[in-house]
């Protein structure tokens, strides 16, 4: 008996010690993401070759975010879009700015109330580039990564593209000091 | 059932505070945005005035019965602000966010089922098996509370969602008060202690007080508003509408772009 | 379909919950002939009202056997 309720606390205190410590690691962690001035988040961002992206997705989408049904459109090969992306650390770089993107949506839903639809669209697209990239992980451990990178990748970048649209779009109806700055990074 | 100075002076300083807190959430406000937590408050105060005017006039299996059936309301009530606190932080549009539905799902499941391997461990040490489950029940309703709560934190910041200033007051000291109750649960029951042990005796003790930090921090910070978003100046909104012109020129760039 | 599944473990996590609590409420270690009657109580309560002390176990237990 004496050992079972020993077994037990050591249990009980593993249970409490990892609640406290997972508790306090996300709770700094989101509190870094609201104390964070604009210029830390800027210098955050990878640098990511534009033209770049921009061919890659308008090849699968037309300006106003729609995909594109026209004959010439997704004629990019999967090696071409390897190619322009600069490989999966191209993609991972994507994943990168992505999170720094969240923590910008995060930034403006927290003083400028008025930007909570476009941020949380922001933040929603930023998710889904991470959900992709972590496809095109197991596909790489699996040997799969030449399969799955040419539809993947794409539609990550895709979505990269129209979020850093609408981010851009966000900050000019906002705080315009920071516009510049964020035009140039991305 | 003998109550000493100190056990009188918690029970009243603990009435005064849910009053207090009670205005704090009607004056302020508040109440309209947590309707679950305002009735937790509320209960807690009809819960003293029933249990002292049955301790004065009624008999001890009155006041069993009576503080029995409004735990079981209570803690009905700790999981409905766990839910309230919970649609507050991710329905940021009104509906949940979609990404974020797998992991809420995942999030219940795993807090009951671990909350349900702890409890299943060892065995009190009791002669009757109903006592063994309602000791366990216990200890799973503490260890189920604080899991969500943990939960919800490690949730939003992976999700990037933001929690507003009162949700984020009201979950921090509940989650450290369901916290600090597992460990109580676990010292009390699974040791066999008694009510009339000193140690059980200064464990609750401790619980009360600690109760009562979170109902002044409560007070103080549901009374305090919280910080306002900014606003555009004039010079702002002009800027705005030189910019909006320049974006209109890149656009048309874009267009020109993909002509062949 | 995931919004029908979160409301059912909500249901059932909820209706563990309490039912353990009333179970908990039913009965409790105590010995008949103590003045000073141990009991075990959920601390997950909130409030600072004093915890009671059961009245006879035996009484009790036969009052849940009649029930059930």
């Amino acid at each position: 008996m004496r050992a079972d309720m020993g077994y037990f606390l050591l249990c009980v205190g593993l249970f409490l010690a990892l609640l406290i410590g997972i508790a306090g690691y996300y709770y700094r962690r989101s509190r870094r993401s609201s104390g964070t001035s604009w210029e830390q988040l800027l210098g955050q961002l990878a640098r990511v070759d534009r033209n770049c992206i921009e061919k890659i997705a308008l090849d699968a989408i037309d300006e106003s975010g729609q995909r594109r049904r026209d004959d010439a459109a997704m004629e990019l090969e999967p090696d071409e879009i390897w190619q322009l992306i600069g490989g999966l650390k191209g993609i991972e770089a994507l994943e990168q700015n992505s999170l720094v993107f969240i923590d910008m949506a995060f930034y403006l839903q927290q003083w400028y109330p008025e930007a909570l639809v476009t941020a949380e669209e922001l933040r929603l697209n930023a998710r889904e580039i991470e959900w992709q990239v972590s496809r095109l992980r197991s596909a790489e451990q699996t040997g799969k990564l030449a399969v799955s990178f040419a539809s993947y990748a794409q539609n990550a970048i895709v979505t990269y593209y129209i979020m850093t649209r609408h981010l851009l779009d966000l900050y000019e109806r906002g705080d315009l000091s920071m516009f510049g700055d964020l035009q140039k990074s991305l | 059932m003998h109550l000493t100075g100190l056990d009188l002076l918690f029970w009243a300083v603990g009435f005064v505070g849910h009053v207090i807190l009670l205005l704090v959430l009607w004056t302020r406000q508040r109440a309209k945005t947590f309707p679950i937590f305002t009735a937790l408050v509320g209960l807690n105060i009809v819960r003293t005035v029933a249990l002292a005017l049955i301790q004065q006039y009624g008999t001890r299996r009155g006041y069993f019965y009576t503080y029995w059936a409004l735990a079981i309301l209570d803690v009905a009530l700790q999981l409905g602000v766990v839910y309230e606190m919970t649609s507050l932080v991710f329905r940021p549009l009104g509906k949940w966010a979609s990404d974020v539905r797998r992991g809420i799902l995942w999030w219940l499941a795993g807090s009951v089922s671990v909350a349900a391997g702890l409890t299943w461990l060892p065995t009190p040490p009791t002669r009757l098996w109903m006592q063994v489950v309602m000791i366990k029940g216990s200890f799973f309703s503490a260890a189920l509370l604080s899991e969500l709560f943990v939960g919800m934190i490690t949730l939003s910041a992976t999700a990037g969602l933001p929690w507003k200033t009162h949700v984020a007051r009201i979950s921090q000291a509940l989650g450290i008060y369901s916290i600090f109750t597992v460990l109580i649960e676990a010292g009390s029951s699974y040791f066999g202690l008694r009510s009339d042990t000193r140690a059980y005796v200064e464990l609750t003790r401790v619980r009360m007080g600690l109760y009562l930090v979170c109902v002044t921090y409560w007070i103080i910070m549901l009374w305090r508003d919280a910080p306002s978003g900014r606003v555009m100046t004039p010079r702002m909104r002009r800027q705005l509408a030189a910019i909006n012109a320049g974006a209109a020129l890149d656009l048309q760039e874009l267009r020109s772009r993909r002509e062949p | 379909m995931y919004k029908h599944l979160a409301q059912k473990l909500t249901l059932a996590a909820t209706l563990t919950v309490l039912s353990a609590t009333a179970a908990h409420a039913a009965t409790s270690n105590t010995t008949p002939t103590s003045t000073s009657q141990p009991t075990v109580t959920p601390d997950s309560v909130t409030g600072t009202d004093p915890v009671p002390t059961s009245p006879d176990v035996i009484q009790m237990i036969l009052v849940f056997l009649h029930l059930a």
